[in-house]
């Protein structure tokens, strides 16, 4: 008697779990492009939400003040070459306020400042999803003095020490990363305006903590500057 | 003839000579600095003031604190100090601060706002 082979049922089941394997595989692959190309959304989700986050509309305050801040921020939005807001092309500065009011004068420069700082960093920040920086932060260790600015004002009058949050704030929102500006923004408080102008102590202090703290992001959070570090 | 030749030497040497000192001041810190010797020095920053004016204790205060945000290495340990209530009060003090700032800042980073 001839004894029936099993050799086709052995090699089908050997083709069948290949087939199986390759499905599997091939699905892997897939999920792995998926993944990649995913990891560009975080490139949409800044050119997105940057805009977005820009107050464009003033902060509470008195006229003036608004004014200010409104001609202010168009025009250094403007002047920073976003292709949109380019096309409108004009000045944004009162004639009249700029030359009787010292507040809208001081007012438009901070906002102006604010404004034109923020645009740049729209394009700066790569990918970081599959590029993890394990690079040891030294500039910004905790407990540094450094660090301490960005957190605490140096000592100084009370009012000093309140402008230096505000303007360490608002160059933190100016320079940094997303999560910066969702958490940060344009800070100078209208309370603190005494006739014609702000609080001395008070724009002594937001001024040099503004550009304190954005420079210190500008070096620590843009890429093509991160070797100074 | 050679005589003239070694006096023409010597004049060109002593000529030389005098760019030693830019040599010494790109190596040594102003006295009023206090600037210990086994600190890392800013690389060719020449021209610091050397005094003890409110204006050159800003330029001091703000030349180092902006030192220790855009150099490298061992500078980076110089720490920041801002003095709020001179800087509030006086006006020489903050030109100087803003002054140092600024010069400091450009040593080592020209792309800085």
């Amino acid at each position: 008697m001839m004894e029936k082979s099993t050799a086709r049922i052995y090699m089908t089941g050997i083709l069948f779990n290949m087939r199986n394997i390759s499905r599997e595989f091939t699905k892997l692959l897939i999920m792995s492009i998926f993944l990649l190309i995913l990891s560009s959304c975080d490139k949409i989700s800044y050119s997105i939400s940057k805009p977005w986050l820009l107050e464009i509309e003033p902060p509470p305050g008195p006229p003036i003040y608004q004014a200010a801040y409104v001609d202010g921020c168009s025009l250094g939005v403007q002047e920073n070459h976003h292709n949109i807001e380019a096309m409108r092309n004009s000045m944004y500065k009162h004639p009249v306020y700029n030359k009787t009011s010292n507040l809208y004068r001081r007012m438009w420069r901070s906002a102006y400042t604010y404004c034109y700082l923020w645009w740049p960093k729209l394009n700066r920040n790569s990918a970081s999803f599959f590029k993890p920086s394990l690079r040891l932060r030294s500039k910004g260790l905790y407990g540094s003095h450094k660090w301490q600015y960005l957190k605490k004002s140096p000592q100084g009058p009370r009012n000093f020490r309140v402008g230096w949050n505000h303007g360490c704030d608002t160059g933190k929102a100016a320079t940094g990363k997303s999560q910066h500006k969702i958490k940060y923004g344009f800070k100078k408080d209208p309370r603190y305006i005494e006739g014609d102008k702000f609080n001395k102590e008070y724009e002594k202090g937001w001024e040099t903590a503004f550009w304190y703290c954005q420079r210190f992001y500008d070096i620590y959070e843009s890429p093509e500057r991160k070797r100074l570090m | 003839m050679s005589c003239i030749i070694r006096i023409i030497i010597i004049i060109f040497s002593l000529f030389s000579l005098n760019s030693c000192f830019l040599v010494s001041e790109s190596l040594t810190m102003p006295d009023s600095w206090n600037w210990p010797w086994w600190k890392a020095r800013p690389y060719m920053a020449r021209g610091l003031p050397d005094g003890d004016t409110d204006y050159h204790r800003g330029f001091r205060d703000g030349c180092q604190t902006y030192l220790g945000m855009v150099s490298q290495g061992p500078l980076r340990n110089s720490f920041g100090k801002y003095d709020g209530w001179k800087l509030t009060s006086s006006s020489m003090y903050a030109s100087g601060v803003y002054d140092g700032e600024e010069h400091c800042a450009y040593i080592y980073d020209w792309d800085i706002i």
